[in-house]
């Protein structure tokens, strides 16, 4: 895998994975859940924090002290990365001291408060494609939001898409969380809103019944990372922003 | 970015009408500082312009209650974010532009790329607006979004007098 990451990257990108100390792969490919269009999420320490992008690989480069700090350690994404994450270069050694921290929550908990009050007096001049993202948006942020609650590392979003029902128990609890929100926003918009959520789950759920989800860590963050190599690679849509929100502490120093 | 799309370009009459419709989604979901200083100076200053005497604490220093709350008030990212997607909404729905055939629409900054060329002035203007409001772990600062206004209001007149010269003509 190091090769072909070589490969993809170039010689300044190349220069990066090699003076890190840890590499990880991370995201959708960690779990044999990529898409034929997902990138690979790569994040790596090193002396200096760095960022590559483009159509194929998304790598974040941290400073290494910043894996001892408490910021990083009770973020959303080292709590995934710890659950979720493939070791390719390095080992994990402060896996034990990750805990989805209080400021995280509140972070997830003000983002979906904020969307849910700006949107309602939009709502009406959005164009569809519009409504359509910011209830997939506001249901993958609930879900993350309800599972950091319960210090659960935050799965890839085609998890949260697809296998809810084995991650939580079901979609009621994002539903109520959802109107536990918009108490004080306008009956239309709660009603469209909550209506496109419950409908989402009923596309996402079908046709995957089955399939195996052994992969899931429901357990309690700190535990040690995972130590596979992805052999599959899965068809299907794109996942949307999902990866973005999931990635939106990962300026944390 | 190819030669072509760095030309040069000047809108049609009615594309320029749609763009400042757009402009106008934006400023009435987002509370630019400008409103806030506005209503503000209504509430701290005479006429003349003066600080009244409600605006001295005993010691006679300014005092920092709503104002200077108001000053150092940071705004919530995702506030931005629906009022660039209802000005993008305005453009989709007046038919200026359509999704792509991956289903995606254009940014704010790639609106002005396409209708203007990437060297025009008013593209660099909506892509430094872009920086200012990107924002960090989600809130935009005063100061960013006191200079994104800026850029905002300059977008602003220039395709609104970009519109009436080319009802003019």
């Amino acid at each position: 895998m190091g090769l072909a990451i070589q490969r993809l990257m170039g010689t300044c990108g190349t220069r990066c994975l090699e003076d890190s100390v840890e590499v990880v792969v991370f995201g959708s490919m960690s779990v044999c859940l990529e898409r034929k269009d997902s990138d690979l999420d790569l994040l790596c320490f090193r002396a200096s924090s760095f960022k590559f992008k483009n159509r194929q690989i998304d790598l974040i480069g941290m400073h290494r002290d910043a894996q001892e700090g408490s910021l990083w350690l009770s973020s959303e994404l080292a709590s995934h990365v710890v659950a979720y994450g493939i070791w390719i270069k390095g080992s994990c050694t402060w896996a034990a001291d990750v805990r989805v921290g209080d400021r995280a929550i509140e972070t997830k908990r003000r983002r979906i408060a904020a969307f849910i009050k700006a949107l309602p007096s939009a709502w009406h001049s959005l164009d569809e494609t519009f409504r359509l993202k910011y209830s997939i948006k506001l249901r993958r942020e609930t879900q993350r939001l309800i599972l950091m609650e319960k210090g659960t590392p935050i799965p890839p979003t085609r998890a949260l898409d697809e296998f809810w029902d084995d991650i939580s128990g079901g979609p009621e609890s994002v539903h109520n969380r959802v109107r536990e929100f918009t108490t004080s926003s306008s009956g239309f918009f709660t009603r469209d809103l909550l209506a496109r959520i419950d409908a989402s789950f009923g596309t996402c759920k079908r046709g995957h019944t089955g399939t195996n989800t052994s992969f899931l860590r429901t357990n309690n963050v700190g535990q040690p990372p995972m130590c596979m190599v992805p052999t599959e690679i899965n068809g299907g849509p794109a996942s949307g922003d999902g990866k973005r929100d999931l990635l939106s502490d990962k300026r944390e120093p | 970015m190819t030669e072509e799309g760095k030309k040069l370009r000047r809108p049609s009459q009615k594309v320029l009408n749609v763009i400042v419709d757009g402009l106008d989604e934006i400023d009435s979901y987002v509370p630019f500082p400008r409103r806030l200083a506005t209503e503000s100076e209504e509430v701290t200053a005479n006429p003349e312009g003066e600080l009244s005497a409600e605006d001295e604490d005993e010691s006679g220093q300014y005092c920092e209650d709503n104002d200077g709350d108001r000053r150092t008030e940071y705004f919530d990212r995702e506030e931005m974010e629906v009022a660039l997607d209802a000005f993008l909404s305005a453009l989709v729905n007046a038919g200026v532009i359509k999704k792509s055939r991956q289903g995606k629409l254009p940014s704010f900054s790639e609106v002005f790329i396409k209708f203007f060329g990437q060297d025009h002035e008013l593209t660099k203007k909506a892509q430094s607006f872009e920086d200012f409001v990107e924002g960090y772990f989600g809130w935009i600062s005063p100061e960013d979004m006191q200079r994104a206004h800026e850029e905002f209001l300059e977008i602003y007149e220039s395709v609104k007098d970009a519109a009436r010269s080319a009802s003019n003509t």
